[in-house]
């Protein structure tokens, strides 16, 4: 734990000395490649390889003890989004189940089929208390999600300071992160698009479609 | 009198449905499946019929005839552009109408169902107004 700086400024300062350390142990390679060792009596050029060496092995150190203090604390994101699909398909199946029931009863309402209308009232009044309560999910799925969205915020502004700070330009960049090919049907599978996005209502596909 | 309202709502729909059209309904969220099925059950579809996938889809097909499918798009292992696709290239299947229920909004996504040779294409999340019109456009 650094008691020096603050906790947001430490991981900057500690990603910094990554990008050091990776320049240095680049340099420290270079020199390493401009020895000629293997010339022979050249006992002095060996001695300054191996220094090299243990100088690279120890910014290799310190470089993962650098990552360590800035890997994430466990958070199990896996299984709280496994959750949250667990409990939206519980909740939707329950919600489901409920309106088919709301609506058979309504059915036997409607076509005077129904052998105790005050039951079949009730029954579609229970069916629409079980739909309120089933949505209660969105509580429960919103905190998961919630937390996750902070773990994930951390891990992105952390990557994008290594990313920035190792000079790694938009264009050395992969386009997308599933790498499917521009203009394959693949890198057609964008998921929901809100309207900032590009996504059309709709309308505009109806105009599109006619 | 909100259930009246309902089933005049719904009465248009109820007069598609003859209980004739076979549909597969292709989609891998069974909740989807469900919804899908409950409303065509109520526009009058009867004879309905569940693929989790493109390929479970086209195993059914070419075995069954339908006349209508209603797929999803993002899916795996066969997406449901590649289902239209091997639809349409089929002679014996090429003119079953094929309807593309898809959260895939973007205009590239569109014309690319489009020029697959999709009937319609329904943006999730739909109203059930909206694929009761789709349906009537494509079983006219």
């Amino acid at each position: 734990m650094n008691v020096t700086s603050s906790p947001q400024a430490a991981p900057q300062q500690g990603l910094a000395r990554i990008a050091g350390h990776v320049a240095a142990i680049s340099g420290e390679v270079d020199r390493l490649l401009g020895l000629r060792i293997g010339v022979a009596s050249e006992g002095e050029n060996l001695a300054q390889a191996i220094t090299e060496m243990r100088n690279m092995a120890k910014l290799l150190a310190e470089t993962r003890a650098e990552i360590v203090g800035l890997s994430p604390p466990p958070t199990g994101l896996g299984d709280t989004l496994d959750a949250v699909v667990a409990e939206t398909e519980r909740a939707a199946m329950e919600i489901m189940q409920q309106a088919e029931r709301a609506q058979a009863a309504a059915g036997r309402l409607h076509a005077g089929t129904s052998a105790d209308t005050k039951a079949d009232l009730a029954e579609v009044d229970d069916a629409a208390t079980c739909i309120l309560m089933a949505c209660a999910f969105q509580d429960i799925t919103g905190q998961r999600i919630g937390k996750v969205l902070s773990a994930m915020r951390y891990v992105e502004s952390r990557i994008a300071t290594l990313v920035a700070l190792m000079g790694i330009g938009q264009e050395e960049r992969p386009a997308r992160m599933d790498g499917a090919a521009a203009g394959s049907d693949a890198a057609l599978l964008n998921g929901p698009s809100s309207g900032a996005e590009g996504g059309l209502g709709q309308t505009a596909v109806d105009d599109l479609f006619s | 009198m909100r259930k009246r309202m309902r089933s005049e709502k719904l009465g248009p729909l109820a007069s598609q449905g003859d209980g004739r059209v076979k549909i597969l309904v292709v989609d891998d969220y069974p909740t989807m499946r469900r919804i899908v099925r409950n409303l065509l059950d109520q526009i009058g579809f009867k004879d309905v019929e569940e693929a989790g996938n493109g390929v479970e889809a086209l195993e059914k097909i070419k075995v069954s005839r339908y006349d209508m499918v209603i797929s999803d798009w993002n899916m795996e292992p066969m997406t449901g552009l590649e289902l239209l696709k091997h639809v349409r290239a089929d002679s014996a299947l090429s003119k079953t109408p094929f309807i593309m229920v898809t959260a895939e909004s973007k205009t590239e996504n569109v014309i690319a169902a489009k020029q697959a040779g999709a009937s319609q294409y329904i943006v999730k999340p739909f109203t059930a107004e909206t694929l009761k019109a789709k349906i009537a456009s494509v079983v006219g």
